[in-house]
C-alpha cells in the first residue's frame, strides 16, 4: 500500500522542495484589466479601464500583452452626448477611446489623467484601443480560464494570457461588488475563493513570476483575503462594509465619470512616472491612498509576497505598469503549462499535484492522499469529455402536427370512433364481470 | 310565489340542480367567448387540461372529448362502479383516467379496495339471504358472523383487479397506437407529467418551487414530489380499511392538493366528491375548522386572481404575491383534507364507543 | 395538536360566544386610527430614487436662451389657433409638429357615454430617436384643453417647443411622442388603449381608430399643464399629479426623479393635491393623505396621465400653480432634465414602489404601513362572520322540535336501530341531524342580492345624463323598500329561521370581508372607504320585539308596541342614512359637487375608462347592505319563524 503511494508522495515533496522563485527580474510584463458591468450608468467602470489600459500603454506594455475585458460600449451608447468617445474627467480633455485627437493636442489634456502621456512614448502608440473580451463574453468562465489557461485549442493567440514563470502580471479589475464577491454583468460573480484558487493554479502552473492585483469596488478588500498563492501583491479600493465612490460626474455627459480610488491611483502614474526609467516604488504609490483622497480605507496585502512587506514595498511600481524587453534562455521546467498549451493532461496534472498537496496538508494519511487523487484525476476527465446531447428527433412531431393539424372532419369522425371504440370496451368490462 | 315555495320545500334538490344546470347552459349561451377567457386563466388552465397549450399536448387533441373533465368522471365513474363490486368496468376506468392523466393510477388501490370491500359484502348478504330468508334484508350494516371461508380470497381479487387494470391499460395503448401515427404520444403525455417541462403558473405548488430550483437537483426533487404523492395511497389503503370510500376521497384529495399541474377544476371535482362522504359533515363541522378552511377558499378565490393580475398585468407585484396565494390556497384545501381525515377515524371510533359520542378529545 | 385541541374548546366557551363584536369593533377602531398615525415620522418615510439608472438631476440643461423666442412665437401661434374651427386647427398644429421633423399621424376617436356622443381628434408625432433601437418610447404630452376644460396655450406651446429643441439632440435611447389630444381624459385614453391593442375593433361604447404611427413600448409619459395665454404668467410651484385610473399609482421613483429634478435642481417647489402652503406639519401631512386617499378611492381619471397608468406605463402631469417667478423656461428645464433621465432608464421603472400613499412630496407610506388599516376593517367582517357561524351551529342544541317537520319520519326508525344493535356505524348520523345548518335559502338570497345590484349599476351607467339623476332617485327608493319587502317575504312565505338569517349575514359578510380585502390590494383607498362606510353593517342583527326585552316584561300591550315602532323608526333611519344612495348624495354635497354631474362622471369613468368603483358600490356593498336590512327587519316582522 505504501508503496503505491510512494510516487505521489515523492511528487508532492518535490513540488514543495522546489526552490523558491528566484527574486531575480522578470523577463515579460502583462496587464489583465477587467471592467466587470455593462449599462450607461457604469460609465464610470469603463473609463476607470481604459485610463488603466492608457496608462500601462503608455509606460510600455503592448498591446499583445494588454487583456482587455469590457462588457459594454459607451461610446457608442445612444445616450452618449459625446458618441464615439469616452472621458475620464469633466475636462474632456483626454478620449480614451481615440488616442489620435491626444496626439494631435497635446497640451488638451491638461486636466484629463494620463494626459502627460503625450510627452512620453504615447508619441509612439498605435492609435486605437484592442479590446480582447467584450459583451457577453466577459464572464466568470472567460475570466478563470483566461487566468488558468485552459482553452480549446482553437482559441486565439491574442486572447490568451501567455505568462510564464518570469511573467509580472498586473490585474486590475472594477465594477460593483460586496463581501467577498464581484458582480460580473448583473449575472453572475466571482468570489473571493474562485480568485483565490485561479492564482494557486497559476502558480501551480508557473504562470506568474510576481503578481500584482487591483480592484476598485465597493468591499474592494474582501476580494483578496483568501488568497494563499505566494508571490501575490494585493490591493484595493475599501474595507469591509465600505462603500467605494465615484470621484466626480460630468454634467454633460450625465454619469460619473471616474472612480476615486481609481482616479487617485491614475493621478499618482501620471505625475510620478513619466518615464519608463522612473524609479518609484510600489510602497509610495500605496501611501498615495489616504483616506482622505479616497473616502474609503483602501487596503494591501502584503504577506504572501516573498520577502513580505519590505520587499513588495520596494518594488519599482513599473515593474508591474511598465515593460521589459528580457530575453531568457529557454530553460524547460517539468510540468511547465506552456509545454502544452491546451493539453488538458498538463491541466489534470496540475489540478492533481493542487490536491494532493492541500490533501497532504490537511492530514497525515497517505492513503487519502492516493484517492483523492485518483478522484481528481477522474472527475476532471469527465470533465473534459465533450457530451453530445443525443440530436432531438423532431420527425415523430412534425408527423403528429401535420395530422392533428388535418381537416377538422376527419378529426371529429376518429374522435366519434374513439369514443364508440371505448364505449364497446366498456360495455364488454360491464358484461365481463 | 306560492308554487315557488312549495317546490322549494318538497325539492330542494331538484331546484338546486335545475338552477345549477341552467346556469351553465345561460353562460354556455350568453357567453361564447367564455371557454376562451377561461383558459387564459391561470387557475384553471394548465398544460394537461389546456388545448390551446398545443405543443405538449397535440396528442390529445385526437380525443377530442377526453379533457380533464373526462377523467375526473372516469374517476367517479370508477368509484360508482367499485361501489356496485364491479371490478372489471372499476379497473378499466382507472385505466381510462390513468391513460389521459397518470396520477388517476394512484387511485387503484383505494379502488380496488373499495371494490373488493363491496364484492364481500355482495356475497356475505347473498349467503344470507340464502340462509336466513331475507330476515335482515336491510343491506348492509349488521354484525353477522360471516363465514370467511366464502369470501373471496383477497391476494386472489387483488391480482385480478391489476391484471384486469393492466389489460384495460394495454388495450388503451394499443388503440391510442392504432388511431395515432406513432408510439410517442407516451412520452407527450406522461413526460410533461413526469418532468415539469412547463413553468407557468398556476394553482398549484411545483412551479414556484422548480422556477427556484438548481437544475442539479431538479431530478432528485422530481422524483421526491411524485414519491410523496404516491406515499398515500397504500397508507389510507391499510388505514382506512373499513371505510374504502373514504380512502378513495381522500387520495382524490391528495392528487388535487398536490398533483404536479394542479388547477382549480381538480379542487372542485374533490369538493364535489366531498359529498360521497357526507356522513362526516357533521363531524368535521362539530369538531373541526370547516368553515374557517372554506372561508380560507373563498379568500383565495378571490385574492389568487388579483394578484395574479398585479403581477403579470399591471406589473405593480411580482411572482411571490401569487404563490403566496396558491401555498394558502393549498394549505385550505389540506385542511379540509386532514378535518375529512379526523373525521373518518372519529366516526369509525365512534362506532366502536358510541359513548364517546360528541365529546372533545384531549392528548395525554 | 394541544393548541388546536384547546382552541377547540374555546369555541363552546360562552365567554368566546359574547367576544366577536368587541373584536370586531376594535378592529375597525383599530383600522381608522392606523391611518391617523401614518403621518408621523416613525410611521412614514423620506422618499429616495432606488432605480440606479435614473440619474436624476445629473445634467446641464441647455433649455433657454433663443428658445425662449421660439416658445414666444408658438405661444402666439397656438393662441391664433385656438380661434379657429376644429378641422383648421388640427391641420395647423400638424404642419407645425411636421415642420419641427416628426413623423405626424392624427387618431378621430368617439364615445358614448351617459347616452352623448363625445369626439374628437389626437394629433401625435413621432422623434425617432437618430442613434436608438426603436423598441422603447417615451411620451410628451400637452392635451388642447387641460382637466379643467381650459385652453392649454402654454403647455402645448411649451410642449412643441421642446419637442423642436429634442429634435436637436443625438442623445436619445428612446423615441418621443409628441401627443396633444384635444381633451383630458378621452383623448389619451383613446390614444394609449389603441397603441397597446392589436387590433381596431371597435366596440359598443367606443370607437377608436387604430394609430398610423406606433413606436416601441411605452416606458413613461408626462404631461404638462400650463393653461396660460400669450399674456403669460409666472407660476409659483408645480403640482404634480399622479393618480391612475382605479388608483393605480405610477411608480413611485417617477415621481421622486420629477420631485429631485425639479426642487433639487431647478429650485421650483412640488406640491401634492393642490396643497400649495405644506409646512410639513402633522396636519397638513394628515390633509394631503386624506386627499390621496378620497382622490385614489374615486378611481376616477385626474389628468391626462391617469389614462397611460393601467396600461403599465408610469405616467405624471406637471401642473403650473400659484402666482410665484418660476417662468415657462423652468418648466422646459425641468421637463427637459427629466426626459434625459427617463432616456437613461434601461428597463420599465420597477425598483421602487407601486402602492404608497404620498404624505408631502418628499414623504411617503409604503404599502406594509398602511395594508394592515384595510385589511383590519376586512377582517372585521370576517370574524362577526365566523361567529354568526358559530352561533348558527349552536341554535338546534335548545329547540330540538324546531325543524321536526322534515326530520320526523327520518329520526325514529335510527333511534330503533341503536336499540337493537349499538355498534352500527352510521348511528350518529341519526340524532344530530336537527343541528345541521339549513343553508340553501341563505345562499339563494344572498345571491340573488348580489345579482340584483347589477340594476343599479345598469341603470346609472348606461341611461342618458338627463335620466341620471331621476334613476339615482329610484335607485333610492328601490334600496329602502327592498330589505323590508324582502325580508317580509321570506319570514312569511319561506319561514326562515334565526339560523338562516344569521348564515345569510354570515354569508353576506365573509363575502364582503374577502372582497374587500381583495380590493385592498388593487386600490386601497377604496377598499378602506367602503369598509368604514360599510363598517356598521358588522353590528346589525335582527330587531329585538318589545315582548322579548326583560325589562318591559310587565309593561301593557299598547305601550310595547310603542316601543316596537319606535325601535324600527329609529334603525330603519340609520339604516337608510347609511345607504350606498344616501351617502353618495351626502359625499356630494360635502364635497360641493352637483350630482348629475357626480353621476355622469361616474358613467364616463365606467364606460369609457374602466372604473370599477360604481362596479365595488353596486355589487358589492349595495348587496351587504340589503342583507343587512333583511338580517334586522326580520326580527320585526318575523313572528312566524322564530316561535
Amino acid at each position: 500500500m505504501r508503496l503505491l503511494t510512494l510516487p505521489t508522495a515523492l511528487l508532492a515533496t518535490l513540488t514543495l522542495t522546489l526552490p523558491p522563485l528566484s527574486d531575480a527580474a522578470h523577463t515579460s510584463n502583462w496587464a489583465v484589466l477587467v471592467s466587470t458591468s455593462r449599462f450607461w450608468f457604469n460609465y464610470r467602470h469603463m473609463a476607470n479601464t481604459l485610463s488603466l489600459y492608457r496608462t500601462v500603454k503608455r509606460l510600455g506594455i503592448p498591446d499583445s500583452q494588454i487583456i482587455l475585458m469590457l462588457p459594454d460600449d459607451m461610446a457608442c451608447n445612444p445616450r452618449n452626448t459625446f458618441a464615439g468617445s469616452v472621458f475620464n474627467d469633466k475636462g474632456r480633455g483626454l478620449d480614451l477611446y481615440d488616442q489620435k485627437k491626444d496626439i494631435e493636442s497635446p497640451d488638451g489634456g491638461g486636466e484629463g489623467m494620463g494626459g502627460a502621456g503625450a510627452e512620453g512614448e504615447g508619441q509612439s502608440m498605435p492609435a486605437g484601443i484592442e479590446v480582447d473580451y467584450r459583451g457577453n463574453e466577459v464572464t466568470v468562465e472567460s475570466f478563470i480560464r483566461l487566468l488558468t489557461d485552459r482553452w480549446p485549442a482553437s482559441h486565439p493567440t491574442s486572447k490568451r494570457l501567455m505568462t510564464d514563470d518570469r511573467s509580472n502580471i498586473l490585474i486590475y479589475m472594477t465594477g460593483h461588488g460586496g463581501d467577498s464577491f464581484l458582480k460580473f454583468q448583473d449575472a453572475e460573480e466571482i468570489s473571493s475563493h474562485d480568485l483565490a484558487d485561479a492564482f494557486e493554479q497559476m502558480y501551480e502552473k508557473k504562470r506568474y513570476h510576481e503578481l500584482l492585483f487591483m480592484i476598485d469596488t465597493c468591499q474592494a478588500n474582501t476580494m483578496y483575503t483568501e488568497f494563499y498563492s505566494p508571490g501575490i501583491v494585493a490591493t484595493g479600493s475599501s474595507e469591509k462594509d465600505q462603500s467605494s465612490y465615484s470621484h466626480h460626474a460630468d454634467q454633460d455627459v450625465g454619469v460619473a465619470v471616474i472612480d476615486r480610488w481609481t482616479y487617485f491611483n491614475l493621478d499618482f502614474l501620471e505625475m510620478r512616472l513619466n518615464s519608463t526609467a522612473s524609479d518609484v516604488r510600489l510602497g509610495e504609490l500605496f501611501d498615495f491612498y489616504t483616506f482622505d483622497r479616497v473616502h474609503s480605507d483602501a487596503g494591501v496585502r502584503y504577506d504572501l509576497f516573498p520577502g513580505g512587506e519590505d520587499a513588495a514595498r520596494n518594488r519599482r511600481v513599473l515593474d508591474f505598469f511598465g515593460n521589459v524587453q528580457g530575453v531568457d534562455v529557454e530553460t524547460q521546467v517539468p510540468g511547465d503549462g506552456r509545454g502544452g498549451v491546451g493539453d488538458w493532461r498538463s491541466d489534470l496534472e496540475v489540478l492533481r499535484r493542487i490536491a494532493a498537496r492541500q490533501e497532504r496538508e490537511a492530514m497525515e494519511d497517505m492513503n487519502e492522499t492516493q484517492r483523492v487523487g485518483d478522484a481528481g484525476v477522474a472527475v476532471g476527465e469527465r470533465a473534459v469529455e465533450q457530451i453530445i446531447g443525443p440530436a432531438a428527433d423532431l420527425k415523430g412531431g412534425r408527423d403528429m402536427a401535420a395530422s392533428a393539424g388535418g381537416e377538422g372532419w376527419l378529426k371529429k369522425t376518429l374522435g366519434a370512433a374513439s369514443l364508440l371504440a371505448l364505449g364497446g370496451a366498456w360495455f364488454v368490462g360491464s358484461k365481463l364481470r | 310565489m306560492e308554487a315557488l315555495t312549495k317546490v322549494y320545500r318538497d325539492q330542494p334538490k331538484t331546484v338546486l340542480f335545475t338552477a345549477a344546470a341552467a346556469i351553465r347552459i345561460l353562460a354556455a349561451l350568453l357567453f361564447p367567448a367564455l371557454p376562451d377567457l377561461l383558459t387564459l386563466r391561470a387557475e384553471l388552465s394548465t398544460p394537461v387540461n389546456s388545448f390551446k397549450r398545443s405543443e405538449t399536448v397535440q396528442y390529445r387533441k385526437v380525443y377530442s372529448s377526453m379533457s380533464e373533465d373526462s377523467t375526473h368522471t372516469m374517476a367517479a365513474y370508477s368509484t360508482s362502479h367499485a361501489c356496485q363490486a364491479q371490478a372489471t368496468t372499476a379497473a378499466f376506468a382507472v385505466a381510462l383516467a390513468g391513460h389521459t392523466s397518470l396520477h388517476p393510477v394512484m387511485l387503484l388501490p383505494p379502488i380496488g379496495l373499495l371494490c373488493y370491500d363491496r364484492v364481500c359484502v355482495q356475497s356475505a348478504e347473498k349467503g344470507q339471504t340464502s340462509e336466513t330468508d331475507g330476515a335482515i334484508a336491510d343491506s348492509t350494516k349488521t354484525n353477522v358472523a360471516v363465514d370467511l371461508r366464502s369470501q373471496p380470497q383477497p391476494l386472489q381479487f387483488g391480482l385480478r383487479f391489476v391484471a384486469t387494470f393492466i389489460c384495460a391499460e394495454a388495450f388503451l395503448f394499443g388503440f391510442s397506437r392504432l388511431i395515432l401515427p406513432s408510439w410517442r404520444f407516451i412520452p407527450s403525455i406522461y413526460m410533461t407529467l413526469l418532468e415539469l417541462p412547463d413553468l407557468t403558473p398556476n394553482a398549484g405548488l411545483w412551479w414556484y418551487f422548480f422556477i427556484e430550483m438548481f437544475d442539479a437537483f431538479r431530478s432528485f426533487f422530481l422524483g421526491v414530489f411524485w414519491l410523496h404523492m404516491l406515499s398515500y395511497s397504500v397508507p389510507f389503503c391499510l388505514r382506512f380499511q373499513r371505510q374504502p370510500l373514504a380512502a378513495v376521497v381522500l387520495m382524490m384529495g391528495i392528487i388535487a392538493v398536490f398533483e404536479p399541474y394542479a388547477n382549480a377544476g381538480d379542487a372542485g371535482a374533490w369538493l364535489s366528491c366531498l359529498c360521497l362522504l357526507g356522513h362526516l359533515f357533521e363531524l368535521t363541522s362539530l369538531h373541526r375548522y370547516t368553515f374557517p378552511a372554506i372561508a380560507t377558499l373563498l379568500y383565495s378565490t378571490l385574492l389568487g386572481p388579483a394578484f395574479h393580475h398585479l403581477w403579470i398585468y399591471a406589473g405593480s407585484g411580482n411572482a411571490n404575491f401569487f404563490y403566496a396565494i396558491t401555498l394558502v390556497w393549498s394549505l385550505a384545501l389540506l385542511i379540509l383534507l386532514t378535518d375529512t381525515v379526523y373525521a373518518a377515524l372519529r366516526d369509525e371510533w365512534e362506532a366502536e364507543r358510541p359513548e364517546g359520542k360528541g365529546k372533545e378529545i384531549r392528548q395525554m | 395538536m394541544a393548541l388546536s385541541a384547546r382552541l377547540l374548546t374555546l369555541r363552546h366557551s360562552p365567554i368566546l360566544l359574547q367576544l366577536p363584536p368587541y373584536l370586531s369593533a376594535l378592529c375597525i377602531l383599530i383600522g381608522i386610527a392606523w391611518l391617523s398615525i401614518l403621518p408621523l415620522n416613525e410611521y412614514s418615510r423620506q422618499t429616495y430614487v432606488s432605480e440606479n439608472a435614473i440619474l436624476p438631476g445629473q445634467v446641464h440643461t441647455y433649455f433657454g436662451g433663443s428658445e425662449h423666442n421660439v416658445f414666444r412665437a408658438y405661444r402666439q401661434e397656438v393662441y391664433q389657433i385656438s380661434q379657429w374651427s376644429e378641422e383648421d386647427r388640427l391641420a395647423a398644429l400638424g404642419n407645425v409638429m411636421q415642420e419641427i421633423g416628426l413623423r405626424v399621424a392624427a387618431q378621430p376617436y368617439r364615445f358614448t357615454v351617459a347616452g352623448e356622443e363625445v369626439n374628437g381628434t389626437n394629433v401625435y408625432g413621432l422623434l425617432q430617436g437618430p442613434r436608438a433601437d426603436a423598441t422603447e418610447a417615451m411620451v410628451l404630452m400637452a392635451a388642447w384643453r387641460n382637466f379643467e376644460g381650459k385652453i392649454n396655450y402654454s403647455g402645448v406651446a411649451l410642449a412643441l417647443t421642446l419637442a423642436r429643441y429634442f429634435k436637436r439632440w443625438s442623445i436619445w435611447s428612446k423615441d418621443i411622442i409628441l401627443l396633444i389630444p384635444m381633451d383630458s381624459t378621452y383623448g389619451p385614453e383613446a390614444w394609449v388603449s389603441a397603441y397597446h391593442s392589436t387590433t381596431s375593433e371597435v366596440t359598443t361604447t367606443r370607437n377608436i381608430s387604430s394609430l398610423p404611427i406606433k413606436a416601441g413600448a411605452l416606458q413613461a409619459a408626462v404631461a404638462l399643464d400650463y393653461p396660460v395665454g400669450p399674456w403669460g404668467h409666472r407660476f409659483d410651484k408645480l403640482d404634480i399629479l399622479y393618480d391612475g385610473i382605479n388608483g393605480a399609482l405610477p411608480n413611485l421613483d417617477l415621481l421622486n426623479t420629477a420631485v429631485a429634478v425639479a426642487s433639487g435642481q431647478m429650485g421650483i417647489g412640488c406640491s401634492i393635491h393642490g396643497m400649495l402652503s405644506h409646512s410639513d406639519s402633522y396636519r397638513d401631512r394628515l390633509t394631503t393623505l386624506a386627499k390621496g386617499v378620497v382622490t385614489q378611492s374615486a378611481g376616477q381619471a385626474t389628468g391626462p396621465h391617469s389614462a397611460f397608468v393601467p396600461y403599465h406605463v408610469d405616467a405624471i402631469t406637471l401642473k403650473t400653480v400659484g402666482d410665484g417667478w418660476h417662468d415657462e423656461m423652468s418648466l422646459g428645464r425641468t421637463t427637459e432634465s427629466l426626459f434625459r433621465s427617463i432616456n437613461n432608464l434601461l428597463e420599465h421603472l420597477h425598483q421602487s414602489f407601486f402602492f404608497y400613499i404620498l404624505l408631502n412630496a418628499n414623504r411617503f407610506a409604503s404599502i406594509g404601513n398602511y395594508l394592515p388599516a384595510a385589511m383590519l376593517l376586512a377582517g372585521s367582517f370576517t370574524v362577526t362572520a365566523l361567529a354568526l357561524w358559530v352561533q348558527s351551529g349552536q341554535v338546534p342544541v335548545e329547540p330540538t322540535a324546531k325543524i321536526a317537520g322534515t326530520g320526523s319520519e327520518e329520526q325514529e326508525p335510527k333511534l330503533e336501530v341503536v336499540k337493537v344493535g349499538e355498534d352500527i356505524a352510521l348511528v350518529p348520523a341519526a340524532t344530530t341531524k336537527a343541528a345541521e345548518r339549513e343553508m340553501l335559502l341563505p345562499t339563494a338570497v344572498v345571491l340573488a342580492v348580489h345579482l340584483a345590484g347589477f340594476v343599479p349599476l345598469y341603470c346609472l351607467n348606461s341611461l342618458h345624463r338627463e335620466y341620471l339623476p331621476l334613476a339615482l332617485q329610484a335607485v333610492t327608493a328601490t334600496s329602502l323598500i327592498l330589505p323590508a319587502f324582502t325580508s317580509t317575504a321570506l319570514t312569511r312565505q319561506f319561514k326562515t329561521s334565526t339560523q338562516q338569517i344569521q348564515i345569510m349575514q354570515s354569508f353576506s359578510l365573509l363575502l364582503l370581508g374577502a372582497t374587500l380585502s381583495t380590493l385592498a390590494t388593487l386600490n386601497f383607498s377604496l377598499a378602506f372607504v367602503i369598509g368604514v362606510l360599510a363598517s356598521p353593517l358588522s353590528f346589525i342583527r335582527p330587531l329585538p320585539k318589545a315582548t322579548d326585552l326583560p325589562f318591559l316584561r310587565s309593561a301593557n300591550k299598547q305601550y310595547l308596541y310603542n316601543v316596537d315602532v319606535a325601535i324600527s323608526f329609529v334603525s330603519a333611519l340609520l339604516h337608510a342614512a347609511l345607504s350606498p344612495p344616501v351617502v353618495l348624495c351626502a359625499l356630494c354635497w360635502y364635497f360641493g359637487h352637483d350630482v348629475e354631474g357626480v353621476l355622469v362622471e361616474m358613467a364616463k369613468g365606467w364606460a369609457a375608462q374602466g372604473v370599477y368603483t360604481s362596479f365595488v358600490v353596486w355589487a358589492v356593498w349595495w348587496p351587504a347592505w340589503v342583507v343587512g336590512g333583511i338580517v334586522m327587519v326580520s326580527g320585526a316582522v318575523g313572528g312566524a319563524g322564530r316561535q
